[in-house]
């Protein structure tokens, strides 16, 4: 039985280097759209090889582009060999390995373009929406048609309705907790914004401490009576060409949001605020202070709320 | 030109289900992935179902590529 799933995670937990393409990727993306088999796009090296092989052990590999002669993965390439592209059948499903997406480029092109989503416990690359869409406007059959009417549908959903988000901060309050150290560069937290009724939306942060330390120190220099901080945070980052991204990771009624600062060029909001929440504003400064003192705590950890 | 590309976009955004769109970017990526498995499990169910009633045919026996 297909199990693109499956399939997927083996990959990932084998730690291969790629960049999940195609209709799967067209999945992650928000498309409804089922696909069959799972594409990525990667460089088998002799050592990816050796990574691959041991992935889809027990899963019977054969490649199928020549279905009479039914070569086994573990027979094709020989040792020491490797080749360009592999159109492999498994037990679990069809996977396809390309080395390059040619309307994009090569794959270390698709690579920096890529987005990172984590997926059954890993950080996962998966092709940007902007290349997905490139490639399945090159494309001519009716289901990459489909698929791209569905991406560019995304693409409008993400764009950001700036003056609604903004509306939303502006009325309600917040309450600010980190709480998780990912490594010495990275952390993860969450914010929690807290409605009149005191039920929370948890925003899940991360973020390089890098980033956050020139956050703070840009907080700190707004005057101490500032507006809403989130509110000034999307005009200082909107002209410093530095992003918020909130995208909704969790439906089961507590929304939560992943959120993140990173060097892009616009804002990308993949949610509906209406009838959501939020409370009294925060002061930047204040805020400035408090991240500057959590980055030099010597635990690394800390907690703290501001209202 | 910009006429024409907004008209684009418009056709394609009265042409896809939006409920449904909105439903995936509701979930996380990952329930995205579990969405799709349960999907394919239905429509191999019914492939399996029809070989059943009609027998194989070269359509059911294609891999979609």
């Amino acid at each position: 039985m297909e199990n693109l799933n499956l399939l997927l995670k083996r990959l990932l937990d084998a730690k291969i280097d790629f960049v999940l393409i195609g209709g799967y990727a067209a999945v992650v993306h928000g498309a409804s759209q089922v696909t069959h088999d799972l594409d990525i796009c990667a460089v088998i090296t002799e050592e990816q090889l050796v990574k691959l092989k041991a992935a889809l052990k027990g899963l019977d590999p054969k490649h199928r582009m020549n279905p009479s002669a039914q070569l086994s993965l573990d027979d094709f390439p020989a040792e020491g060999k490797t080749i360009d592209n592999y159109y492999l059948r498994t037990t679990a499903g069809v996977l396809d390995i390309l080395k390059e997406v040619s309307i994009v480029g090569d794959f270390e092109k698709l690579k920096s373009n890529a987005n990172t989503v984590k997926i059954f416990g890993h950080e996962c690359k998966v092709i940007s929406l902007d290349d997905l869409i490139t490639v399945k406007k090159s494309m001519t059959r009716p289901k990459d048609k489909s698929v791209l009417d569905e991406l560019l549908t995304v693409k409008q959903k993400l764009s950001i309705d700036s003056e609604s988000f903004l509306k939303t901060i502006k009325a309600n309050s917040i309450s600010f907790s980190a709480v998780k150290v990912i490594d010495e560069n990275h952390f993860e937290s969450r914010v929690i914004f807290k409605d009149s009724k005191n039920e929370s939306l948890n925003f899940e942060v991360a973020i390089s401490k890098e980033d956050l330390r020139n956050f703070a120190e840009r907080l700190k220099s707004f005057p101490k009576d500032s507006h809403d901080y989130l509110e000034v945070i999307l005009k200082s980052l909107k002209s410093e060409k530095i992003g918020l991204s909130v995208k909704v990771v969790d439906s089961s009624g507590r929304c939560e949001f992943k959120l993140e600062l990173k060097e892009v060029k616009k804002i990308e909001l993949g949610m509906k605020f209406s009838n959501t929440i939020l409370a009294e504003p925060l002061k930047l400064n204040k805020l400035g202070q408090s991240i500057e003192s959590w980055l030099n705590h010597p635990s690394g950890n800390f907690l703290f709320s501001l209202k | 030109m910009e006429v024409y590309i907004k008209e684009s976009l418009n056709s394609v955004l009265a042409n896809t289900d939006h409920d449904l769109i909105d439903f995936n970017l509701s979930l996380s990526y990952e329930e995205r992935l579990l969405n799709h498995q349960r999907s394919l499990d239905t429509i191999n169910e019914l492939l399996k179902a029809r070989v059943q009633i009609y027998g194989e045919s070269e359509s059911s026996t294609q891999t979609p590529s």
